[in-house]
Parts: structure tokens; C-alpha cells; sequence
């Protein structure tokens, strides 16, 4: 029946292959979170920055949480992703993922009771399509960050594959919502909180569930009938 | 993997690095000092000991799978314990998968499942593939499908968990597939 250990040690070495090592997790860290930054000066230089950034950020505490809480949640989510795809760096992944937690609570928690109880519940509300449109800018922008830390975790070995995939796409869509707060000029509540502190919620949807299966099928092949 | 020393550990990493270049003698000594702690670590966390070798293959089939994940300049132990941790959390799931597809397939063959007094007549192919089983798997097929035990009443009789002899059973139909597909080649 099956081989003894002994045996598939020797066959393992006898059809042993040369690997490149994964690169470093700062290395690669520092490279998304780059991506993010030129993508983000992409998105700004192709659409124009909001010109009352630096006002809004002082008039609108929600504004300014939830831009912050991003940048959080997005730096937590890409270490996250990255720690969680080599194995011995688990310990650096929960610090990540606690990183996240927090970043999810400054920019939804604290984000969204400022915007309901601070000027921005005054401000005229945008179009539901707006909140949509900044979505899925922040996905655009998202893209070369998400290309990157999704490929690593595809190519690491993940002990927990769905979270470290679900850290990838969250953390990316961060940096992308990020980068889009920057030009965006609708100040209202609930655009803020839609699209902008949540749409790092449907990177799950779109990056890292159809990664997840990609993975499944990579790890665990149909048996042949 | 706590018990690999700071020397063990530093030998280790040094075959790592050079399994990862391609140094097939390297890779094999290391495998090799291995498998006592691999065998260790999976009968710390198995309760048959039948299952552990068959784990230990899977934490080296992991193991090679991931080594390009380690990187030299970190302590091999931690990347060890968390590739093996891994691999026996895997092994362990996809058993528990399988028993419970095993739970629906027996409730179908109850149905016309042989009794003790009147067991199941064999083909002589069969038969013969019934032979060339270990004694322990040709047991559990015996009992369970030619003898028409439950699964229950075969574990009582053989002495094991029902767990263990869903195992023992599995790996024996596995084996008679292979082997009746081999009679079946031209």
C-alpha cells in the first residue's frame, strides 16, 4: 500500500527541484504599500485632488477617522496577509489581524458615529450611485496592491487560506479606498460610510473568494473518478 | 517544535538553504534527522497509532511542498512546527470529511447489507484481492461488508474505536479498487 517514510524521503530528495525563496514580508510589504501610494498618486493625477482636502479633514471629524481608519486597516490587512502565507509567522499575522480589528473600528465605529452626529449628517445626501462610484474606484485603485499581496498568499503556504486571502482583499481595498477619499467630494453620512469605510468589505467579495477557490483547487485537485 | 536546539536548529536551516538550491543530499539528511520528531509530534497528536505514519507522510509531502517559504535567515524551528501544526489540522479535517460521507454510504448499503449467518458471496477476482490486503484492513472489509457487521459491532469485536476501523476499512476499499482495476488491465 502506501510507502513507508523512509521511502518518500528518498524519493522526495531524489526529485528534489531548486525553489526561489518567498521574498521577505518587510520587503514586500513596503512593495504594496508603494503600489497603493502610486496608485493613489495615479488616481489623483488622472481625476484631480479634492481641493478642500486639508478643510474637510479639519470640518468633518467622520472624514478624517475614516481616512485614517483606512490607512489602518489597510497596513494591518496587507501584513495580515503576508505573515498569514509563511508559515512560523503566525504570531506577526494575529498582530496584523488585531491591527485590522482596530483600524475596521476607528474607520466603521468611530467613522460612522461621527458622521451620523457631526456636520456630516447635515450635509445633503449624494446619490446612491455615488457610493457605488467610489466602490468601485477604490477597487481600480485597489488592483496593483491587491495583483500582489494575492499572488504571495496563492504562492506561500497559508495556514488559514480563506482569512489570509480575506486579509489580502481587505487590506488592498483599503489602500484603494484610501487613495480614492483623497479626490472624493461627497461629505454626507451615509456616502462616507458606504463608499467609502465599507467598501474594503466587498474586496472579500470580489478579490477573495474567487482567490479562495483558485486556491482549493491548487491545493486539493479533484479526485479522478 | 520546541526540542530542536539552537545547534540542531542551525544544522537544519544550512540543509534548508541548500535543498532550496537543489542539494538533494542535503534535503535527504534533513528529512531524514526529521522523521523521529515528526513521529513524535504526530503521535502527540493522534489517538491511533496506526494513523501515524500515514501523517508523518503528509507533514513531508507538506514540508516539501513549502520550502520555499522558509527563509534562511529565521530559525528553522518555528517554520517546521507551523508546516507540520498545519498538516496534521489538514489530515485531521479531510478525515473527518470523508467519515461523515462514509456515515451516508453505509445508511445505503444497510439496506441490503449480508448478516453474520449468511455472508456475502465473493467473486474469485474478489477473493483474491481480498488476500493481498494487510491483515488489519482485509479484517475491517470483512466484517463490515462480507460479514455485514455495523460499524459499531465490528469495532466492539475487533477491539478498536469505530473511528479507527472506518479508517482501516477505507484504506482497504481504497486498496481493492486499485488492485481489482489491476486484474481488470489488459
Amino acid at each position: 500500500m502506501s510507502p513507508s517514510s523512509e521511502r518518500l524521503v528518498e524519493s522526495l530528495a531524489h526529485n528534489l527541484q531548486p525553489v526561489r525563496p518567498l521574498p521577505p514580508l518587510r520587503r514586500m510589504a513596503l512593495l504594496v504599500l508603494a503600489l497603493g501610494g502610486v496608485a493613489a498618486g495615479a488616481g489623483v493625477a488622472y481625476l484631480g485632488a479634492n481641493p478642500h482636502l486639508v478643510e474637510a479633514a479639519r470640518r468633518y471629524p467622520a472624514f478624517l477617522a475614516i481616512w485614517v481608519g483606512l490607512l489602518v486597516v489597510a497596513v494591518g490587512g496587507v501584513v495580515a496577509a503576508l505573515a498569514g502565507a509563511v508559515p512560523g509567522r503566525e504570531p506577526e499575522a494575529r498582530a496584523a489581524f488585531g491591527v485590522t480589528a482596530l483600524g475596521a473600528a476607528i474607520a466603521v465605529g468611530l467613522g460612522g458615529i461621527l458622521a451620523f452626529s457631526g456636520p456630516e449628517a447635515g450635509v445633503p445626501a449624494a446619490p446612491a450611485a455615488a457610493s457605488g462610484l467610489c466602490a468601485s474606484m477604490a477597487a481600480l485603485l485597489a488592483l496593483p496592491a491587491a495583483a500582489v499581496v494575492l499572488g504571495f498568499v496563492l504562492r506561500g503556504a497559508p495556514g488559514r487560506p480563506l482569512a489570509s486571502l480575506a486579509a489580502a482583499a481587505t487590506g488592498a481595498m483599503a489602500l484603494g479606498s484610501f487613495a480614492n477619499h483623497m479626490h472624493c467630494v461627497q461629505f454626507d453620512a451615509a456616502h462616507l460610510l458606504m463608499g467609502h469605510a465599507l467598501a474594503p468589505l466587498a474586496g472579500v467579495v470580489l478579490l477573495a473568494m474567487p482567490a479562495w477557490f483558485v486556491l482549493r483547487r491548487l491545493a486539493d485537485p479533484p479526485a479522478p473518478e | 517544535m520546541s526540542w530542536i536546539g539552537e545547534e540542531q536548529d542551525s544544522r537544519y536551516r544550512g540543509w534548508m538553504a541548500a535543498a532550496q538550491r537543489g542539494d538533494a543530499d542535503a534535503y535527504q539528511r534533513l528529512l531524514t534527522e526529521l522523521l523521529p520528531l515528526l513521529r513524535a509530534f504526530a503521535r502527540a497528536r493522534l489517538r491511533e497509532a496506526s494513523d501515524v505514519e500515514d501523517v508523518v507522510q503528509n507533514v513531508l509531502v507538506a514540508i516539501h511542498r513549502a520550502r520555499h517559504t522558509y527563509r534562511a535567515e529565521r530559525r528553522f524551528a518555528p517554520w517546521l512546527g507551523a508546516v507540520a501544526r498545519n498538516a496534521v489540522i489538514d489530515e485531521l479535517r479531510r478525515r473527518g470529511r470523508r467519515l461523515s460521507r462514509e456515515v451516508s454510504l453505509e445508511a445505503a448499503a444497510e439496506a441490503v447489507a449480508p448478516t453474520p449467518e449468511s455472508p456475502a458471496p465473493l467473486s474469485p477476482e474478489m477473493q483474491r484481492a481480498l488476500e493481498q490486503l494487510p491483515a488489519a484492513q482485509r479484517e475491517a472489509v470483512e466484517l463490515i461488508q462480507i460479514r455485514g457487521l455495523s460499524v459499531a459491532e465490528a469495532a466492539q469485536r475487533v477491539g478498536i474505536k469505530p473511528g479507527a476501523l472506518k479508517v482501516r476499512a477505507h484504506r482497504g476499499y481504497r486498496a481493492l479498487r486499485l488492485l481489482l482495476e489491476e486484474t481488470e488491465e489488459p
